[in-house]
């Protein structure tokens, strides 16, 4: 008992040494989310309002995405703490993180009775390509790999101590408000759950569950209050069924079979909604399941901090998933194996029902730790066998071995994160508009406006966090932006122009500009072939990012 | 009743068969939309060799037969030389030997299967086979890929048999001898196959004895004696060093690249030219065995899978995942021979992919992965088959209902896909047009004293030297070279066959080039970005070749 707290305390300092150091510069860059996020924060914080003024939402508007809060809640303390900067809207994700994987090791260690699963599946986590790059960034999706084995070890627990399961109540509650995956994976674990478990507490189960049933319910009514708030706005939008382009590739094959002399009955048979959104649906969801995802090429973009081109798990991990399910098949797998595998089916769900290309590591995350648990049993298992069919030694040969590949594996997805990601992932994670926002402040004296291009996405943004505008400022500004509702457009930076003092952000339309003693930011296509920028922003791997113009020279 | 039901089963059963059967010949000329760059090579190599025991470059009865652009396994050639002679020079006469395979494997399938599960599994096998999108594909066109599988098949089929009668071993090296002239995968994939298979049934295959075992190893090598001389004369391998995964200037330049941002001694270790070679490897491996190639997403060329489908179908996942889970949940438990044929599947089944996963865009290749596709299809047949022990009920038995309903709906969506809507979005690829102006050609080049084709953009000369019917005995005679001279006529950089025939670039602007003598083939894509120059009275524009959407493709004229 001992020997596993200690270890569990090592593991848990690692994983907070993996996940902490260093967080204000990688993931390099600082993405439009995670200032929205910090920013709301720094507003609720300071007022009790996010920035559109609205006290203590449910769903943040943010840039129109509507967010759901709970990170910007979480972030309150810390950015109180240390003011706005990088490292504070970062450090709780980093920290919530960390006690994941001590979360981890007490649901398996509940769960499965095994507490040596629990440590190996915490260390798993700890040291997982996927989990690491979700947790040093303000990155709500990874929220959910704390709360969710928090939820399931006090459910277990308060199958025998009905105060745990209140505290069960309050994370699977929070956890509705994280991210929209988490949104929709949470109740149907907790049905999972209930169902499961309910000869064990149905006895008795109003005067010793009340305060837990009480607690979940109001969570439930919060979500029920949200969604009218704007908070289904935005899952709606990204869903399969509404395709962007309004069904155009449904109708050009079904054209295209008609040209070739098929009857409209037949065409239409074969090309449909229902035939569309199948496709597609059957297409993500296995995607999550599939040997490239989760070995060979991960993630399909390089944005919050993850690689593509390496697997979400380490490669050597396929011989340990394999081993697990077969060990499942067998029916030698561990106690409630079955619990974890119906959570890694259900999980993918609502990453599947998002448009998209896939392979995203944000919406798949709750698949973790159910994955690196498999994983983790699989070693288990795999020792356990070699202990039983040769000796000992050749148990403890295959430890070592499989620490040691490990620690490689470790080691290469290090020096991958901090020397080869940067370079490619600058972009996609908005890199350089710190240093950006701090040309600008030291060249606007001169000028009467300053000009942002919205081609810098929601620009008002980047002013707001790296000035530490005051968030009163903001919600004042804010109330004549809602007009970008009334435009029918969807996000804020899409309207055609709006302001917040002297910076005004929208197009750049060179004309206009033109000898007005403006300072102009944008793109460098966007002002023409014969400009003289005043200075030039690059990305990392030297591509041009941004260009500031003097627009009396224009 | 159960009667009843077991014989309709059957009547349903051969219907399928023949609805498989019917698929491989319907329409053969017309789907795929034409005959593109390859098939018309091969063609032209059987005819060559048909009309004068030469291939194309005049060398007598080859092994590898000299193309314009590689060298080709003899196989496929000289089977089509024998469909040439019945069929003539057209679609038919090409793709016949492609079909007559696609058959016969159905049928070694079936025997295969029936040996290592018995009848029933090896009947779905073969309908599963014959309404396989993947194997329907290579049914239908002049590609290795149909070819080599019965060879598979048959050699895999015969060695299994060979584990209870010694002289099957003697069938199994011939097919498997054979299959290595018919594509080039075989050459790894086959010596790795029959190690693994030896070691399967070791037990039996090595009580032989080693006297009798040599035998067989000596004929094998009897038959392979030509291709192995081939081989190391280089000429067998040439190809694959142009597709191989591994180009050292690109793997160079990824080293290099990557060492840029880290140098230290870990960072080479990690990063060098081994490595990143492997990881090439490892990913088109990944990539082979993923859902999305497999169920979804097929290969990205139009001229390897259907758009909207994988190579198998949608529903083969679930039996596939569920015949996988049989196999493993009952493992322990199964006879000898029970664990043998699961060890052979999956072995076939991981080793399948490895020879593709060495060169470029292997990972999804529809062809170069066709080995894959028998272990497939036999663990699809054998988790459909396993749902039947699962229909004790009748909430059971509406699931399946629904789940084969679906099934059928699969097959007519796709079949449907393939001959109404494939053909019109893929003419591109299969390079529709030249049939149209050869047969032009054939009936009126009489009357001009010269004709000049556009050659950039496709190369005209095979596919002219195809539909126009050149004799290929002359063709070796007169055939130069084909490097485009500058001004080899004037407006015109290209090379000529004999006096008449002119292939190459047309200089703009083109209408300098018409006249009474001159018959002019030019492309609508390259040359004439202006057909409104037709309405000029100095051109006489003679025919418009049209693609099946109605694209113009060629304009075809003389001058006044």
């Amino acid at each position: 008992m001992k020997k596993y707290i200690i270890l569990i305390c090592i593991i848990f300092a690692l994983a907070l040494a993996l996940r902490v150091v260093g967080i204000s510069s990688y993931p390099v860059g600082f993405t439009q989310d995670e200032a929205g996020i910090g920013y709301d924060a720094y507003s609720l914080a300071l007022t009790g309002k996010d920035q559109w003024g609205k006290s203590w939402p449910l769903t943040l508007r943010s840039f129109g995405d509507f967010k759901l809060p709970l990170y910007s809640y979480i972030a309150v303390p810390s950015l109180s703490l240390l003011g706005l900067n990088e490292f504070s809207v970062r450090l709780p994700g980093a920290i919530l993180g960390s006690l994941a994987v001590v979360a981890t090791y007490l649901m398996v260690s509940k769960m499965t009775k095994r507490r040596d699963l629990g440590v190996l599946a915490a260390l798993f986590l700890a040291v997982s390509p996927w989990h690491t790059a979700l947790s040093r960034g303000a990155f709500e999706a990874n929220l959910t790999t704390f709360f969710i084995p928090l939820g399931v070890w006090a459910f277990l627990e308060g199958v025998q101590r009905p105060r745990f399961m209140v505290l069960s109540a309050v994370s699977f509650g929070l956890n509705l408000f994280s991210y929209h995956s988490a949104r929709f994976f949470t109740p149907v674990l907790v049905l999972i759950l209930f169902a499961s478990h309910w000869s064990y507490i149905k006895s008795e189960f109003v005067s010793r569950y009340k305060w837990s049933v009480l607690t979940f319910g109001l969570f439930g009514l919060l979500v029920a209050a949200s969604m009218f708030g704007g908070g289904a706005k935005r899952g709606l939008d990204i869903i399969i069924v509404s395709p962007t382009d309004h069904w155009a590739a449904v109708a050009d094959r079904r054209y295209t079979a008609i040209q070739g002399g098929s009857s409209e009955f037949v065409a239409r048979a074969f090309s449909n909604k229902v035939t569309y959104v199948f496709d597609l649906f059957s297409k993500n969801y296995f995607s999550y399941f599939s040997s490239t995802y989760l070995f060979t090429e991960g993630a399909g973009d390089w944005g919050y901090g993850m690689i593509p081109g390496v697997g979400v798990l380490y490669l050597f991990e396929v011989f340990l998933v394999a081993s697990a399910l077969a060990s499942y098949a067998k029916r030698q797998g561990f106690n409630k194996m079955g619990l974890i595998m119906l959570w890694l089916l259900v999980a993918p769900i609502p990453a599947a029902l998002t448009k998209g290309p896939g392979y995203s590591g944000t919406r798949s995350a709750v698949m973790m730790p159910a994955i690196q648990i498999i994983s983790a049993w699989g070693a288990l298992y795999l020792f356990d066998f070699f202990k039983e069919k040769y000796s000992k030694a050749w148990a403890r040969a295959f430890a070592f071995v499989l620490f040691a590949i490990l620690t490689l594996s470790f080691a290469s997805f290090s020096k991958n994160y901090r020397y080869y990601a940067p370079p490619n992932a600058s972009r996609s994670m908005q890199y350089g508009m710190k240093q950006l926002m701090a040309t600008i402040n030291s060249m606007q004296g001169s000028y009467d406006q300053v000009v942002l291009s919205r081609t810098l996405s929601v620009p008002n943004i980047w002013v707001q966090f790296y000035n530490q505008v005051d968030p009163k400022e903001v919600q004042m500004a804010s109330q004549s932006w809602l007009s970008y509702e009334k435009q029918g457009v969807k996000y804020l930076d899409q309207i055609h122009e709006y302001a917040l003092g002297r910076y005004t952000f929208g197009d750049i339309v060179v004309n206009d500009l033109k000898g007005r003693n403006v300072l102009a930011v944008g793109r460098p296509y966007e002002f023409g072939k014969n400009v003289n920028p005043l200075a030039t922003k690059t990305y990392l791997n030297g591509e041009a990012a941004f260009i500031l113009v003097d627009a009396n020279g224009l | 009743m159960k009667n009843f039901l077991n014989k309709s089963l059957i009547v349903l059963a051969g219907l399928l068969f023949l609805v498989g059967m019917f698929v491989r010949v319907w329409k053969i000329d017309k789907v795929p939309a034409s005959l593109f760059g390859d098939e018309v090579d091969v063609g032209l190599q059987a005819n060559s060799i048909l009309t004068t025991g030469k291939d194309y470059f005049g060398n007598r009865l080859p092994v590898m037969f000299h193309s314009f652009s590689e060298y080709r396994l003899p196989m496929q050639l000289y089977m089509n030389s024998f469909s040439i002679g019945l069929f003539g020079l057209n679609e038919v006469g090409v793709r016949v030997p492609a079909v007559v395979m696609g058959l016969l494997s159905i049928f070694a399938l079936y025997l295969l299967a029936r040996e290592v599960f018995g009848k029933k599994v090896a009947l779905i096998s073969a309908i599963f086979l014959a309404l396989s999108p993947w194997h329907l594909m290579f049914s239908r066109q002049a590609n290795d890929a149909g070819i080599v599988l019965p060879f598979v098949l048959l050699g895999t089929y015969f060695f299994v048999k060979a584990t209870k009668k010694y002289k099957f071993l003697f069938f199994s090296a011939i097919f498997f001898s054979l299959g290595i002239y018919a594509y080039a995968i075989a050459s790894l994939f086959v010596p790795l196959f029959v190690l693994v298979l030896a070691l399967i049934y070791r037990k039996q295959i090595f009580g032989y004895g080693i006297k009798k075992l040599a035998l067989v190893f000596l004929l094998a090598a009897l038959i392979l004696s030509p291709y192995i001389k081939q081989y190391f004369s280089g000429l067998a391998t040439q190809r694959f060093s142009s597709i191989s995964v591994a180009n050292k200037e690109e793997i160079q330049a990824e080293v290099d690249a990557k060492r840029k941002l880290s140098n230290s001694s870990f960072s080479r270790i990690l990063n060098n030219r081994l490595t990143v070679t492997l990881d090439k490897i490892l990913r088109n491996y990944s990539k082979s065995l993923s859902f999305g190639f497999l169920f979804w997403d097929g290969d990205p060329n139009p001229r390897q899978s259907v758009g909207g489908f994988g190579v198998l179908y949608h529903f083969d996942v679930l039996l596939i995942l569920f015949a996988l889970w049989i196999f493993a949940s009952t493992y322990s438990k199964s006879s000898s021979e029970g664990k043998k044929t699961f060890q052979l599947l999956l072995i076939w089944l991981l080793l399948a992919p490895i020879p593709s996963a060495l060169t470029r865009d292997g990972g999804n290749h529809a062809s170069r992965l066709i080995l894959m596709l028998p272990p497939l299809i036999m663990f699809s047949a054998f988790g459909f088959e396993a749902i039947f022990g699962y229909l004790n009920n009748y909430k059971r038995r509406l699931v399946l209902g629904i789940f084969v309903l679906f099934m059928l709906f699969e097959v007519a969506r796709f079949l449907h896909s393939y001959f109404v809507v494939w053909p019109r979005e893929s003419w591109r690829a299969w390079q529709y047009g030249f049939k149209q102006v050869g047969t032009y050609l054939r009936a009126n080049s009489d009357k001009y004293q010269r004709v000049l084709m556009n050659n950039t953009y496709e190369p005209m000369l095979p596919r002219f030297l195809f539909w126009y019917g050149y004799d290929m005995g002359q063709f070796q005679r007169t055939f130069e070279d084909d490097k485009h001279i500058g001004d080899i006529y004037p407006g015109f950089n290209g090379f000529k066959l004999g006096d008449k025939f002119y292939f190459g670039e047309l200089k703009k602007p083109i209408e300098g080039l018409a006249s009474k003598e001159n018959l002019v083939v030019s492309s609508a894509e390259k040359d004439v970005s202006n057909p409104s120059i037709f309405d000029n009275s100095g051109l006489n524009l003679l025919d418009t070749i049209h693609s099946p959407t109605g694209t113009a493709i060629f304009y075809i004229y003389s001058g006044q």
